[in-house]
């Protein structure tokens, strides 16, 4: 397991739960630490479930302690590779994704933003590969067309 | 619009902020050294990733069986070595003949045999000789000799194998090359009575079971291989080491070595494996075909729709594999698994890269998606929907898949250990469409989501 790779995956995972990069800083931290500490996660080929397991746990006592608001988080600034017009469809995917379900939102946010696989959120969740699959394909079905009638409507 | 959507989706991780490279950097550093601290800080409180607290019942238990063990054995006295005369056997051994031809001498002088024969004759008289046999071998009967007398001339078609310098033993001939074994077997004159099973042999006449010529002719490629051959070397009926009449009774029986000509099945054998299963439904599809509602499993992964596989991406693919295969899709059948419709596709393997398959086998892939005649799918699922009742009875609901069609695909497989496919199936190695390839342009194979590899990167990386 790559751990910088990892890192910046949980992270991703944390921050969109959480919205605020110095709490989701901590609770990355604390999540690899508590991997850390039990041996018997290791090497045992569910490295990636204990370790969302741990973050998404972190994450629910984190939002729990500190009674979070849903407060929106402010966009990243674009870099100058990017296009503003691609750079705004990004926006309005992220907003469209915060407004989602928060099993919804959960799913996409760890196969999209975390790039977990669809098998190990299968794991994660107790279901098949092909029902994970198909529903990671209802809600991308459901998140493209309210991208489209917002397209539609500017 | 969909592209968009897509294009939208892969850049989404980068609207959200990244974390502060200085602090996970100096995280990321002081990690080994607490995985280290974790390790060996206490290291008598973990034994193996186990609490020492599970560990100290068992080995407890362990110390006083051991401790148990130890005392039944010294009381039994077992320990002890049975007590054996040093010099007897060995001056026995030695002075056999020299003892024998003394007495012989002496018998024929008339002079008494204690006045001039070694000392070692008199401890062979007190010591019976049978007491070395309890030691270093079965008794033999006098007058047995272990060396096997040659056959009469004529007697046997072939010559026989002649054993190595280190095995003197009567053991089983090593199997010959195909080139021995033919130019052995040419002359055939003498009636082979035992049915002995004969190497298989391809001849030009025989029609081939499949197409002979390989479409990718790269060097790494398994080629189809012929099975060993397995004729044991004695051409008539009696083994080449078989017991004449004046071998004692208590020689071990030579022919124990072969396998009984009755045992090998003497049927021509096809030079391809059927490993094929039969589906448990058949669908056909009628002319009124209608997608499943809700139908959004579709081949493809939005996030790296149309790239190349990466050189890790690929090898992650091999390492899924239990058979990477060129095969031909010879059937297809439309059938489910509960609710859930599959298509068993029946391949004709042209090349194996990966895999214990060969060439010429035919095996069964299980692929998600398919089609369901609407009757049935009323009886296995929850239809109370309104869509369904607005259909005909003879309607056909379209899963879709990744809808293999016929043709030759490089296949990435494993094993189905899934619950309801038949053991011997295969399915997809990584249940997606990265997992089956069509020829695109030479060296050049695509996925049903357009991601592309290169077929010498796949030898490669087995």
């Amino acid at each position: 397991m790559d751990l910088n790779e990892q890192y910046k995956n949980v992270f991703r995972y944390c921050i969109s739960h959480l919205h605020d990069q110095q709490t989701a800083e901590d609770v990355t931290q604390e999540t690899f630490l508590r991997y850390l500490e039990h041996p018997e996660y290791r090497n045992s080929g569910k490295e990636i479930q204990y370790l969302y397991t741990i973050a998404r746990n972190l994450c629910i006592d984190e939002y729990r302690r500190k009674s979070h608001t849903a407060e929106e988080l402010p966009p990243e600034l674009p870099d100058g590779s990017i296009r503003e017009e691609d750079w705004i469809d990004r926006i309005t995917l992220r907003s469209i994704l915060d407004r989602l379900p928060e099993e919804e939102r959960e799913i996409i946010t760890l196969r999209y933003l975390s790039e977990v696989s669809v098998a190990d959120i299968a794991k994660l969740y107790g279901v098949t590969w092909f029902s994970m699959n198909r529903r990671i394909k209802r809600i991308l079905g459901k998140m493209r067309t309210e991208f489209e009638e917002r397209e539609g409507s500017e | 619009m969909s592209r968009k959507f897509n294009r939208a989706l892969k850049g989404l991780p980068s609207v959200y902020p990244s974390p502060d490279p200085d602090r996970m950097n100096a995280f990321l550093e002081q990690l080994p050294a607490q995985e280290k601290e974790h390790r060996y800080l206490f290291p008598l409180l973990h034994m193996g990733g186990r609490p020492l607290r599970f560990m100290m019942p068992a080995v407890a238990v362990a110390a006083v069986m051991l401790v148990a063990g130890i005392g039944v054995y010294q009381n039994s006295g077992q320990h002890k070595l049975p007590y054996l005369p040093p010099q007897e056997t060995i001056a026995q051994t030695a002075t056999d003949a020299a003892s024998a031809a003394a007495s012989e001498a002496q018998q024929g002088s008339g002079a008494s045999p204690s006045a001039s024969a070694p000392q070692g004759a008199d401890l062979t008289e007190q010591e019976p000789p049978q007491s070395t046999s309890a030691f270093f071998g079965p008794v033999l009967p006098p007058g047995y000799s272990p060396v096997v007398t040659p056959p009469a001339a004529g007697e046997w078609t072939t010559d026989p194998v002649e054993p190595s310098e280190d095995d003197a033993s009567p053991t089983m001939p090593a199997q010959t090359s195909p080139a021995q074994t033919s130019t052995e077997e040419e002359p055939a004159t003498v009636e082979d009575p035992a049915p002995t099973r004969r190497p298989q042999e391809t001849s030009a006449t025989d029609p081939p079971m499949i197409d002979p010529a390989p479409p990718v002719t790269d060097p790494g490629i398994q080629e189809p291989t012929a099975s060993p051959p397995t004729d044991i070397r004695h051409p008539t009926d009696e083994p080449p080491f078989a017991p004449s009449d004046s071998a004692p009774s208590a020689c071990p029986d030579p022919t124990a070595f072969y396998e009984p000509t009755d045992a090998i099945d003497t049927t021509e054998q096809p030079p391809y494996r059927d490993l094929r299963v039969s589906p448990l439904y058949k669908y056909s599809v009628s002319g009124h075909v209608v997608p499943f509602p809700e139908n959004v499993f579709e081949p493809g992964d939005e996030l790296h729709y149309g790239e190349a596989l990466s050189n890790e991406e690929l090898r992650r693919l091999i390492n899924a594999s239990d058979l990477i295969v060129l095969a031909d899709v010879t059937d297809c059948y439309y059938t489910r698994i509960r609710t859930e419709a599959w298509t068993q596709l029946n391949l004709s393997i042209r090349n194996v890269i990966k895999g214990d398959c060969n060439a010429g086998d035919q095996i069964s892939v299980y692929e998600h998606g398919g089609y369901i005649l609407l009757w049935e799918y009323r009886m296995i699922a929850d239809v109370s929907d309104g869509y369904f009742s607005d259909l005909e009875p003879d309607t056909t609901l379209s899963f879709t898949g990744i809808r293999t069609t016929g043709g030759m695909y490089l296949f990435f497989l494993r094993h189905a250990q899934l619950p309801n496919i038949p053991s011997r199936a295969f399915v997809y190695a990584k249940e997606d469409a990265i997992s089956r390839y069509h020829q695109l342009d030479g060296d050049l194979y695509s996925s049903a989501n357009e991601r592309t590899l290169k077929f010498s990167d796949v030898i490669r990386y087995r």
